[in-house]
């Protein structure tokens, strides 16, 4: 797909020939590796990898080069690290959507091309409303939505994006009717429930957490687990009777294929890296929510998320 | 220049020109609305779906270029200034140059790309010195190269073997 | 109520932070090189620079972030004027009027004037913010879908204004930017429309295409005849304009600045948007409107100053509200909150006092930029004097290595090739091709807040006469869309009655 990785893998082999293939696997990593990074420069996910490679290159011989490979909602990006060459030079963050796109025919990789190296990161869904809006709780919210179907507005920061469908399961969780308002992202999302022209967004606290903050902005309920540490008196959808917990994830992820060391050095790493107070910190700084998985708690996760929308998908006609 | 409307005198080279433009414009906009046809209904109930923009947009560009067409066939003629001797095979040389450029990019890399692509345009372009124009060609794949790679962070395709 | 005593401390601490000036003033000059290459946008130079602002205290940091931010929307109108590149989008607009000044020869003036109404625009726009953000804060928000898709119709008219000589031609190529436009992920269901399978499509290769069009199209068209060289333009000559040629802009500079603050401060609309508005705005007020796009001063003005106008009232919703209305607006954002700083409505009663010393810090980047953008025009001038054979296959590679390096991609490369083929035909035959960009910038905002505006409406098309902004917006539209048609169709009667009798 990519000719360049082609090339530069091409390029690579060829290097790589005289010294043997084991001198070059003994010596991982031998040269830079490149961090795809499938969404643009300075937003949340390239602040992630961002971070995480400022931190893993103090224990790493080679630095981590972070590369900004952006479109098609991720797709582009996200097929640059299925398809790279699997020899550990070009890894690259994910997010949920490798779990959302391959279902919506909009990409040509299945969440299963990959394999997981650490989960850094997790953000639920929450349902937020302004200040002055009517509903004090989740109840309320519902009840009023059952009463006039499809008339409540929830924003979302695209079709078919994760919040999109966090706020369609919760539709189809307590069987309510939505009108779904897609933006051009979370932040005009915002914008438009601050000017009171839509009743609710389901994007994560972070996105919010200014305005809630500020008092103009209530939030309702976070479909997770644990409550968020941020807002420690906001409660869970499941503490509200509600067993729902969407959300999106940022994690390491490198093609199928890798060799077993140079998976293991980057597991290795991530493992340093991802659980480094330094790493903390900086994701606290964002308000992000700093959620580290292992390699194989994070597989079990993709694989669950992949087969969660899957499902979500169909019954909503969005599969294709 | 000059404000004449639509009765702006034409060349007859400019008048087959323009109608062959038109006419491809018009067939970009028939395919696009070709196209839309298979394009899923919405799955919003409030939506006008996907197809319905860029129909409307391709229809007003048929009627356009009718319009137009009307206009460049009722336009007076004109005797055309000669054209510059070899101009359009220049053109077509330069826009070749480029394609070939981006297609062994990946596989040369910048440095070398660029030097090469300069030399031959700057050739193209009937500058006959052979060492000045080579020392130009490097030094400018150069200065862009360390500029981008190491200014602007912007890692260029591949220079050294097995970097990267 | 205003407190002066807080800005006066603002500017005190500023003067005893050298470290802050520095930092300002180097953020502009690299603003100004990334926004006059083609393909490097402020945006992507203030994404690069973030990282390094994280070890930096948050007023130098945040001072680089704005300068670069100044600098870029600045720095585009320097390759359009001299070389017919812009730089940016909102370049393309004064490319127009800037590059006709340059092959009459008047490049000095025009890069000049681009130069002080830059200043003047964006300084403006920072005291419009200093004096006015408490009062203008909530403004955005009343900003939905039904009005943004008023504000990209009303852009879109602007078709007629810029289309030269022939209407026609100018709304083929408008229409075409719009079908272009829809190529890529449809905004309301996501489906991949005319992707072909490629995701690369998946979004408009705006930029590349205007490189394309711009850049590339003039690129070859040199190669027709590399003999003609640019007439009188080599050489530089005063670069600060005189002061009767200032004084007859400034209305359009006061006028434009204005607009350029609205254009600023609702969300989705940016310096493009601006500076196309203002441009149409100073030929309607024009008293020849007839020399716009044949090298009109007021033209380029009204570009540059509506342009950077946009930087204040930017930032005024950024900060005021914690909306970023743009790219460069939302990574500043993440600066601001990655510094300890949560910009919306506490940020003003929390930290004041860093936020007047920034003002100030706005104010100095202004300055800097004038002094530092004089300078930098009388080294980037000689371009000029570089024989065409060895600046144009140049240029090629430029347009070639900004459309790479925008998304790291040699898909957007070839884009960027096919644009330049179109784009050189187009000019061959009378097609203008900033249409063609207006309707990249507006095309996507008019369909998708159209379709957004239905769904809130839960289907029906009220809010198009029901809500104030709109209906002004759309009234605008039909005006300027159908004023110089009206008046074109009249002189073309006229015109083509007498051209028949003299022949």
């Amino acid at each position: 797909m990519d000719r360049r990785s082609f090339t530069f893998s091409a390029l690579g082999a060829m290097a790589a020939l005289p010294l043997g293939g084991r001198a070059m696997a003994a010596s991982y990593p031998s040269r830079t590796i490149e961090m795809i990074v499938p969404y643009s420069a300075g937003g949340g996910t390239d602040l992630v990898a961002r971070a995480f490679a400022d931190i893993a290159n103090e224990s790493l011989p080679k630095a981590i080069g972070v590369v900004n490979r952006t479109g098609g909602g991720g797709a582009v990006g996200l097929t640059g690290i299925a398809r790279a060459r699997p020899n550990g030079y070009t890894i690259g963050l994910g997010t949920a959507e490798i779990t959302m796109l391959p279902h919506m025919g909009m990409a040509s990789f299945k969440a299963t091309d990959f394999t997981a190296i650490a989960q850094l990161n997790a953000d639920p869904s929450a349902i937020t409303v302004k200040a002055d809006a009517p509903w004090q709780t989740l109840e309320e919210f519902i009840a009023h939505a059952k009463e006039n179907p499809g008339t409540v507005r929830i924003g979302n920061s695209g079709t078919g994006a994760i919040w999109h469908l966090a706020a369609e399961a919760f539709g189809k969780d307590v069987g309510a009717t939505f009108n779904h308002i897609p933006f051009e992202g979370a932040a005009p999302a915002v914008t438009a429930l601050l000017g009171g022209h839509i009743e609710a967004v389901s994007v994560s606290p972070a996105e919010v957490s200014n305005f809630v903050a500020a008092g103009e902005l209530r939030m309702l309920g976070v479909m997770a687990d644990e409550r968020v540490a941020a807002f420690p008196e906001v409660e869970t959808f499941k503490e509200q009777g509600i067993e729902l917990s969407v959300g999106t994830w940022r994690g390491v992820l490198v093609p199928n294929g890798l060799p077993d060391d140079a998976l293991a050095a980057l597991r290795e790493v991530a493992a340093t890296a991802g659980q480094s107070e330094a790493f903390k910190a900086q994701l606290a700084k964002m308000n992000l929510n700093h959620a580290y998985l292992d390699a194989d708690a994070f597989q079990a996760k993709i694989a669950a998320q992949d087969e969660f929308f899957g499902e979500l998908m169909t019954e909503l006609g969005m599969a294709r | 220049m000059t404000d004449t409307g639509p009765e702006q005198a034409l060349s007859a080279r400019e008048r087959a020109g323009t109608l062959v433009l038109l006419g491809l414009v018009a067939a970009i906009s028939v395919a696009a609305i070709l196209l839309t046809r298979s394009f899923p209904p919405t799955s919003l109930p409030t939506d006008v779906g996907p197809a319905r923009f860029p129909v409307l947009y391709a229809l007003v560009l048929i009627a356009l270029c009718l319009v137009s067409a009307l206009q460049t066939l009722r336009a007076p003629g004109m005797e055309g200034l000669p054209p510059v001797p070899g101009a359009a095979k220049r053109v077509a040389l330069a826009v070749a140059a480029v394609a070939v450029a981006i297609a062994v990019m990946p596989y040369l890399g910048f440095l070398v790309t660029a030097a090469l692509f300069l030399y031959a345009v700057i050739w193209l372009m009937g500058r006959r010195q052979a060492v000045g124009n080579a020392v130009y060609a490097v030094a400018a794949a150069a200065a862009i190269y360390l500029l981008f790679s190491y200014g602007l962070n912007v890692p260029l395709p591949g220079l050294a073997l097995g970097d990267g | 109520m205003f407190d002066f005593a807080m800005l006066a401390q603002g500017v005190a601490t500023l003067a005893a932070s050298p470290m802050a000036l520095v930092m300002a003033a180097i953020g502009v000059v690299i603003g100004i090189f990334i926004g006059a290459m083609p393909g490097l946008t402020a945006t992507m130079g203030v994404a690069i620079l973030l990282p390094f602002t994280f070890g930096m205290d948050p007023l130098p940091g945040l001072l680089l972030i704005c300068g670069v931010f100044f600098g870029g929307v600045y720095g585009g109108s320097v390759t359009a004027i001299l070389l017919k590149i812009p730089g940016t989008p909102a370049a393309a607009a004064t490319a127009m009027d800037g590059y006709a000044l340059t092959e009459k020869g008047q490049a000095s003036l025009a890069l000049g004037t681009a130069t002080v109404s830059s200043f003047l625009g964006g300084t403006g726009s920072v005291l419009v913010l200093i004096f006015l953000a408490p009062v203008l804060a909530r403004f955005a928000l009343n900003f939905s879908a039904p009005e943004s898709f008023a504000l990209a119709v009303f852009g879109l008219s602007i078709i007629s204004s810029i289309s030269g000589s022939s209407p026609v031609k100018g709304l083929i190529a408008g229409m075409l930017g719009l079908l272009v436009a829809t190529i890529g992920l449809d905004p309301m269901g996501g489906f991949p429309r005319f992707t072909f399978g490629f995701p690369d499509l998946y979004e408009v290769p705006f930029i590349p295409v205007m490189i394309g069009l711009f850049a590339a199209a003039e690129a070859f068209k040199t190669m027709e005849d590399p003999a003609r060289r640019l007439g009188q333009a080599a050489r530089l000559g005063r670069l600060l304009p005189p002061w009767e040629k200032l004084r007859g802009v400034l209305p359009t500079i006061g006028r434009s600045t204005g607009l350029g603050v609205l254009m600023g401060m609702i969300p989705g609309a940016g310096a493009d948007v601006a500076a196309f508005v203002s441009y149409n705005e100073a030929k309607r007020f024009s008293r020849n409107p007839e020399n716009f796009g044949k090298g009109e001063l007021s033209g380029v003005a009204a570009c540059e100053s509506g342009a950077n106008a946009c930087t204040g009232g930017a930032l005024l919703t950024m900060l005021t509200l914690g909306i970023p209305g743009d790219a460069v607006t939302a990574i500043m954002l993440g600066a601001l909150t990655l510094q300890g700083l949560q910009p919306g409505p506490l940020l003003f009663q929390q930290h004041a006092d860093l936020v007047f010393t920034l003002f100030a810090g706005m104010v100095f980047c202004y300055v800097a930029m004038l002094i530092l953008g004089l300078g930098l025009m009388r080294v980037m001038g000689n371009v000029l004097r570089v024989p065409t054979a060895l600046l144009t296959p140049t240029i090629l590679v430029l347009c070639m290595v900004g459309t790479y390096a925008l998304n790291n991609s040699m898909f957007d490369v070839g884009v960027m090739l096919v644009a330049g083929v179109a784009g050189y035909f187009m000019q061959k035959y009378g097609f203008p091709a900033s249409p063609v960009v207006l309707a990249l910038i507006m095309g996507p905002m008019a369909e998708a807040n159209f379709r957004r505006a239905l769904s809130l409406s839960n289907g029906s098309l009220d809010f198009l006469w029901t809500r104030p902004i709109t209906v002004a917006l759309l009234a605008l539209a039909l005006l300027t869309l159908f004023l110089p048609l009206l008046r074109w169709l009249w002189q073309a009667r006229r015109g083509g009655g007498s051209a028949r009798h003299s022949a």
